[in-house]
């Protein structure tokens, strides 16, 4: 187990992911910025675009692997992978939850949230187009910020600009997180 | 809506994924068999054409739609922006070389993005100059060249610096300090001629072909409200004389012209050159009526409604512009409190105009000074 950990990179490349999302949330504040929309220029918070790099270090340590030994080994890695992925996960909740209690407003939670959804929707990319899914998050922020607000109020189905005690998108956060680490459990042996 | 910065994220974006891909496949350590810029350029093509297609569709899409051929002047800016998306392309492989791809692109793309577009809404303006993230440009505006050549300099400088670490000889201490001073130059440069300029960039307006008709006054109007040109320069000339025998006006511009040519930068009119917002009215019918209220000088701060859309209404029934009268009227709202005021309004005037033409010249002239229709 200690291999596999090593495998991913796991001592180098999660702390550092973990400590950028900490060091971003906390930065951000309550910052928004406006960007090119088809309707209005919505103020988009940017605290939405903060698990960007979190995803994009967890995309690297999920690829950094050995297929070789992986192919044959007879562990089961998906296992190690999705515990992998959820410690992360629950880390980075703690850390929305850490920085909305200095900050004393709840919107960091939102961090936590997001980077909840963002990721189950890179792990059902990744099914499909292997580590080009880090770029779905991306995609999906751009599609929000162009389409997602209604004069600067977001729809629904954006579930990220959603506010923090909002509790359809706490329950869309989670259940596409697990379709996804449930897509990540069939997809995982093939190296990509 | 628009698109720039998308462009400049999708070009950056690309363009480290794929110099990624060119570095996870060993391509730099083959020994050399074509030149690098050239296996760079190969891989880059595509990506500054998406990018492109990006700036160029939407608009051309539109140009389609509405059956117009761009002219050259409209260039500028897409010609700008296309060079801007090389030089993103060619910032996004130099960081692809350095950085894994997975994390790198990403974080690339969304920084890119948001980082050009939140320029716009920034308090020192000069970013908003620098960024290649271009503001709107109205009717017959046309920035300057220098305008669009500042984001140029910027991205260019720093692509072109990082093109020159490139360089397949020469010392590398040699390389490097040319690359700094190319794209220091750049930026700096950038930064020092856009440090003094307003939310406007240098830009110049009244960029329309303009056709002028008549005499006292001369008309002018943009080309494509040709047609209509001579019908309203007819009637503008018959309803100021009709207004001026009534006693109502003393004006007597030598030339009106369409100030909404000017664009941002409107000139004052003189009481020689009236300068109006005449393109919709002219294609609406009311141009001759615009006039006519501009030409009606009330000689007091303030005017009530009621007087102010009696003296209105009687010099629109004397020059018979009484539709386009009735139909500003129905564009500004026909509420319950309008509809009784028109009423009043009616009434006054039908009764003004049941006078004789000495008494009406004496009420025109009472309203206009003391703004209090004596009528009542």
């Amino acid at each position: 187990m200690r291999w596999w950990f090593k495998a991913r990179k796991g001592h180098t490349l999660l702390p550092l992911a973990l400590a950028v999302f900490l060091g971003a949330l906390y930065a951000v504040q309550d910052t928004t910025v406006l960007l090119p929309s088809i309707v209005g220029s919505p103020r988009v918070a940017l605290s939405l675009f903060v698990p960007v790099p979190l995803l994009a270090f967890l995309m690297a340590a999920l690829e950094s692997r050995l297929p070789a030994a992986e192919s044959s080994g007879v562990r089961s890695l998906a296992r190690l992978d999705n515990s992998l992925i959820t410690a992360v996960m629950a880390a980075a909740v703690l850390c929305g939850v850490l920085v909305a209690a200095v900050q004393g407003t709840a919107a960091a939670t939102t961090g936590g949230r997001n980077a909840l959804f963002l990721t189950g929707l890179m792990l059902i990319g990744r099914a499909w187009v292997g580590q080009a899914a880090v770029m779905v998050p991306v995609g999906w922020l751009v599609t929000i910020a162009v389409v997602g607000f209604r004069g600067n109020l977001p729809y629904a189905w954006t579930v990220i600009a959603l506010p923090a005690d909002h509790v359809f998108a706490a329950a869309a956060s989670l259940i596409v997180f697990a379709i996804g680490l449930v897509s990540h459990t069939r997809s995982s042996r093939r190296s990509a | 809506m628009t698109l720039y910065a998308l462009a400049y994220a999708v070009a950056a974006a690309l363009a480290c994924w794929e110099s990624g891909g060119l570095k996870n496949a060993r391509v730099w350590a083959l020994a050399p068999a074509r030149s690098r810029y050239r296996i760079a350029a190969n891989v880059l093509i595509p990506v500054v054409l998406l990018s492109w297609l990006v700036l160029i569709l939407p608009p051309a899409i539109s140009l389609v739609r509405s059956g117009t051929f761009p002219t050259l002047d409209s260039l500028r800016l897409p010609a700008a922006a296309m060079l801007i998306s090389v030089a993103h392309a060619v910032l996004g492989f130099a960081v692809g070389c350095r950085l894994p791809r997975v994390i790198a692109t990403p974080i690339l793309a969304v920084t890119v993005w948001i980082t050009v577009a939140f320029t716009r809404a920034v308090q020192p303006y000069w970013p908003r100059h620098v960024s290649g993230q271009f503001g709107t440009y109205g009717f017959g505006e046309v920035p300057d060249l220098i305008t669009v050549a500042v984001p140029v300099m910027l991205a260019g400088g720093i692509a072109l610096g990082l093109m020159a670490l490139w360089l397949p000889r020469g010392w590398v201490a040699l390389r490097v300090a040319l690359a700094c001073t190319v794209g220091v130059s750049g930026a700096l440069g950038a930064y020092r001629v856009a440090a003094d300029w307003s939310a406007a960039p240098p830009l110049s307006t009244g960029n329309v072909a303009m056709v002028c008709t008549g005499s006292a006054p001369r008309m002018c109007v943009p080309d494509f409200n040709a047609r209509y040109l001579p019908k309203v320069q007819r009637d503008t000339a018959k309803a100021l004389t009709v207004l001026r025998d009534a006693g109502a006006t003393r004006a007597r511009p030598g030339m009106i012209t369409d100030g909404y040519v000017d664009g941002r930068f409107q000139r004052p009119s003189t009481d020689e050159v009236w300068r109006m917002i005449l393109t919709r009215p002219v294609q609406r019918g009311d141009a001759v009526y615009q006039v006519v209220v501009k030409s009606l000088k009330f000689q007091c701060k303030q005017v009530d409604v009621r007087t102010a859309r009696a003296a209105w209404l009687w010099a629109a029934v004397r020059t018979g512009q009484e539709g386009a009268y009735r139909m500003r009227r129905e564009q500004e709202g026909v509420d319950p409190v309008a509809r009784q005021v028109e009423k009043q309004v009616r009434a006054d005037v039908e009764r003004v105009l049941a006078q004789p033409k000495t008494a009406q010249t004496r009420w025109i002239d009472q309203t206009l000074r003391t703004c209090k229709a004596s009528a009542r």
